[in-house]
């Protein structure tokens, strides 16, 4: 399981505008892994997940490039490009094209897949992992409920067949039992080889299902460990799972 | 009387069609990049010459000459936009009416200064041939270009909702950032865009010809009318350019018969002020309101 | 702030020096000179209003139509002196100014825009067909004409005046909520600026400044048409002209203005035809290189320059 990460951050550091939010962040994904991200509101979780994706610019503490993925600088790429290098995104409050039926979101994440055969058949992977949609199929996006919306963003990203999947917050606002649907289409998917990177507030679920966990604050990496590890840590607890 | 009133209707459906046409490219345009673009009169003129000049020096007949049309202002469109309003996309609107309204000044003088400002016509053999249909007369040529003009928008229309490309171009209207996540290169869709824009408005110019003669000066009113159809149609609403050409295509047929042009004109305005303070997102409802 | 007073010295002092100007000068320059200090005042109304707020009017040449008219009518109907229609004219504008911004302040970008200038080219078309009242297509004569180097005192002080304006206003409580609506006009409006008085407030100012130089110019030329004083291409060339120089800053309009009008005077001798070709291709490329006008572009290098901080 452990050959070289997959995702290799080295004292990542990044800014909006003048003000630095991340200072120095380190970590890792192997391949097959899932990794948990925990942290307060504006901890800089979105802004990691921006920087991987290109859509914050960030630049390295040390030297070298800040963000390695399969060995290769993704420093300075664009978004589209980044996507093309098999990374998918799905963004806090899933994003969904609103005017858009759920069907051509699904269609869309495909973009980049000019196969129309495959993309029929990855089509039929994801309605069959998530039946919710398929009923939903011809539905605008935009009527469509929170639970719903965030399936239909999870499917647009699984539809371009990425290698590392991205997450950022997908249990917002969802109804407990969404989120376990949630949850167990992740786990799913990761059996199937795809690795993860999962950043969440809903520390108790991410964190059951993590292999390992990193905790920032205030952009900085607080605390790194396996999920279960960090699940029992007395920080954690207090800070994070207070009953 | 009567037979008058329907003539005048017919004839302002005709138009219409045309009007539709390179409105639904103003639209789309401003659907996808919030651009308001006040050159788009002088692009149908430059379909127009382009139809011009192939049939006075190449004999070519008018309609031979609708490929090279859309050819043409799709590259010129698609040029305009890499090289120079793609800068002013994310930028505050008004900076999109002066640079557009810059290259109109660029595009009509041009044309003025190249070609002078005499009206040209484009008369074929056939340009008189007429159907007659229950006492009305029905120019051919008109007739086909209607056709010709609701077929187009209905590619348009297809092509948006039902290939990865239009998909793709939605996507960026509606999220332009979500749209780079999922890996489109959203400056080539927004040069792209432009381009179809361009593209059918040179066809609508090359078909214009049938309407009225060629001339240097002819874009800005043409512009003008775009603004009207897209705002009773909706902004951004593609079947909407439809609707609002043909309501001003017969609009302005039947009021320049019934009163002078200055009121219905004046009339025409007020009626657009009246729409966009009570109901800015058109007659259908579907137009972007900001 | 020692700086901004230091400036609006100048200011005085620079309008007082070209105020003493006819004494010394050729007649040319001091003709240039007028058309110039009119196009300054008309571009600075444009600017005082749109500059500031992000509001994009593009009926203002419904102003000049409207001071025009109203000061010329009232000469030919009542032979009231020429100087007291001026301030009648203004009115004139600011009334209907009133009564059009009331509901139109309520639209937003593309709309406003759209809206003024529906409303613009409706009101040219009244003018032409409503002969009673106008003359109409005929045009209209004006009895009364002042001397020209009336003419250049009036604009200058005019310009100066609307400028002054400009300068209290982006020093003073009424800027910063013109700039907030600009930003964030919700925002603005939960802070509890009210942001309909503000938007009329400075929108009937702008008309009322707008159709007194409308009224001068009008006796100026000595004859007009509804499509001479209310012409679309008056409201482009102000947008223009603020937008070159800088728009939401004092001296943009100035510099704008200075700068299309001394091309425009070049190029329209020397080129003809091709002179509108030019002025296309300079717009292009301001709008291009130097976005925020050459005015604001400069500003903003020398707010860069003096930020050095580690």
């Amino acid at each position: 399981m452990h050959d070289a990460p997959l995702l290799n951050i080295n004292g990542l550091e990044a800014f909006y505008g003048d003000v630095q939010v991340l200072w120095g962040v380190s970590l890792e994904v192997n391949p097959g892994e899932i990794v948990a991200v925990i942290g307060p509101n504006g901890a800089g979780k979105s802004t990691l997940l921006g920087c991987i994706m290109g859509l914050v610019k960030s630049r390295s503490s040390g030297s070298g490039p800040a963000v390695l993925y399969q060995g290769e600088a993704l420093d300075g790429q664009k978004p589209e490009e980044v996507v093309a290098g098999g990374i998918a995104l799905v963004p806090e409050g899933a994003r969904v094209f609103p005017e858009m039926t759920c069907l051509d979101n699904l269609l869309l994440g495909a973009y980049l897949n000019k196969d129309r055969q495959q993309r029929q058949e990855v089509l039929e992977q994801v309605l069959g992992m998530f039946p919710r949609l398929k009923e939903r199929v011809n539905q605008p996006a935009k009527t469509m409920s929170g639970g719903e919306r965030q399936m239909l963003a999870i499917g647009r990203a699984l539809m371009s067949r990425p290698d590392f999947l991205l997450l950022d917050e997908p249990s917002l606002g969802l109804h407990p039992l969404m989120t376990s649907t949630i949850f167990e289409g992740i786990q799913s998917i990761n059996q199937q080889g795809l690795t993860v990177l999962l950043v969440e507030q809903k520390v108790t679920f991410a964190l059951k299902m993590s292999d390992r966990g990193y905790v920032l604050e205030q952009g900085r990496v607080k605390l790194s460990a396996s999920g279960e590890e960090l699940m029992h840590d007395s920080y954690v607890k207090e800070a994070y799972l207070a009953v | 009387m009567s037979m008058l009133i329907i003539q005048s209707l017919i004839n302002g459906i005709l138009m219409g069609g045309i009007y539709a046409l390179y409105s639904a490219g103003f639209s789309l345009i401003f659907g996808v990049m919030g651009v308001v673009n006040i050159a788009h009169g002088d692009l149908l003129m430059l379909g127009a010459f382009i139809t011009f000049w192939m049939f006075i020096g190449l004999g070519l007949d008018p309609f031979l000459t609708l490929p090279f049309s859309v050819a043409g202002l799709f590259v010129l469109g698609y040029l305009m936009q890499r090289l120079a309003i793609n800068r002013v996309v994310g930028a505050p609107p008004i900076m999109s009416y002066i640079l557009t309204f810059g290259m109109h000044l660029m595009i009509s003088n041009l044309a003025l200064v190249a070609w002078t400002a005499d009206p040209r016509a484009v008369t074929t053999a056939y340009s008189g041939a007429n159907l007659a249909f229950l006492g009305l007369t029905l120019p051919w040529i008109k007739l086909i270009t209607f056709l010709i003009s609701l077929g187009v928008i209905g590619l348009l229309y297809w092509l948006l909702n039902h290939s990865q490309t239009g998909r793709a171009i939605q996507a960026t209207a509606q999220d332009r950032e979500m749209a780079r996540l999922t890996g489109i290169k959203v400056d080539r869709i927004y040069a792209l865009t432009f381009g179809l824009g361009a593209a059918i408005t040179g066809l609508a110019g090359s078909m214009v010809v049938a309407f009225q003669d060629v001339e240097p000066g002819m874009g800005l009113p043409y512009t003008i009318i775009a603004f009207c159809v897209v705002v009773l149609g909706g902004m951004g609403y593609i079947p909407g350019a439809l609707i609002g050409g043909l309501i001003l295509g017969i609009v302005g047929s039947v009021s320049t018969m019934l009163f002078t042009s200055g009121w219905s004109i004046a009339i025409t305005f007020f009626l657009l002020y009246l729409m966009l303070l009570f109901r800015p997102a058109g007659i259908t409802g579907k137009g972007i309101v900001e | 702030m020692p700086v901004k007073r230091t400036g609006f010295f100048i200011g005085l002092l620079v309008a007082v020096l070209f105020a003493l100007l006819p004494f010394a000068g050729e007649s040319y320059y001091i003709q240039l000179l007028t058309v110039i200090f009119y196009w300054i005042g008309l571009a600075a109304c444009w600017n005082l209003m749109c500059g500031y707020t992000g509001y994009i009017d593009f009926g203002s040449a419904a102003y000049t139509g409207i001071g025009a008219y109203v000061a010329g009518i009232i000469m030919v109907r009542s032979g009231l002196p020429l100087l007291t229609t001026i301030p009648l004219a203004g009115l004139g504008a600011g009334v209907i100014a009133l009564a059009v911004g009331w509901p139109t302040l309520r639209l937003r970008g593309a709309y406003f825009a759209i809206a003024t200038f529906a409303l613009a080219e409706a009101l040219m078309q009244v003018a032409e067909e409503w002969t009673g009242l106008t003359e109409g297509g005929i045009g209209i004569t004006i009895p009364q004409r002042l001397e020209e180097f009336d003419y250049y005192w009036l604009y200058l002080f005019l310009a100066a005046l609307v400028v002054a304006i400009t300068w209290w206003v982006e020093h003073h409580k009424h800027g910063y909520a013109l700039k907030a609506i600009h930003e964030d006009e919700h925002a603005a409006a939960q802070v509890g600026i009210n942001t309909h008085t503000i938007k009329l407030k400075t929108y009937v100012t702008s008309a009322f400044f707008i159709g007194m130089l409308g009224a001068l110019e009008g006796s100026r030329l000595g004859y007009f048409k509804p499509d001479d004083v209310f012409d679309v291409h008056i409201t482009i060339k102000m947008v223009i002209m603020s937008l070159l120089g800088g728009m939401g800053t004092v001296l943009g309009p100035v510099i704008g203005a200075t700068f299309l009008q001394l091309i425009e005077d070049y190029l329209g001798a020397q080129f003809l035809n091709f002179y509108l070709v030019i002025i296309g291709a300079i717009i292009v490329c301001v709008i291009i290189f130097l976005p925020r006008g050459i005015v604001g572009s400069t500003i903003e290098r020398l707010r860069l320059k003096f930020r050095r901080q580690p």
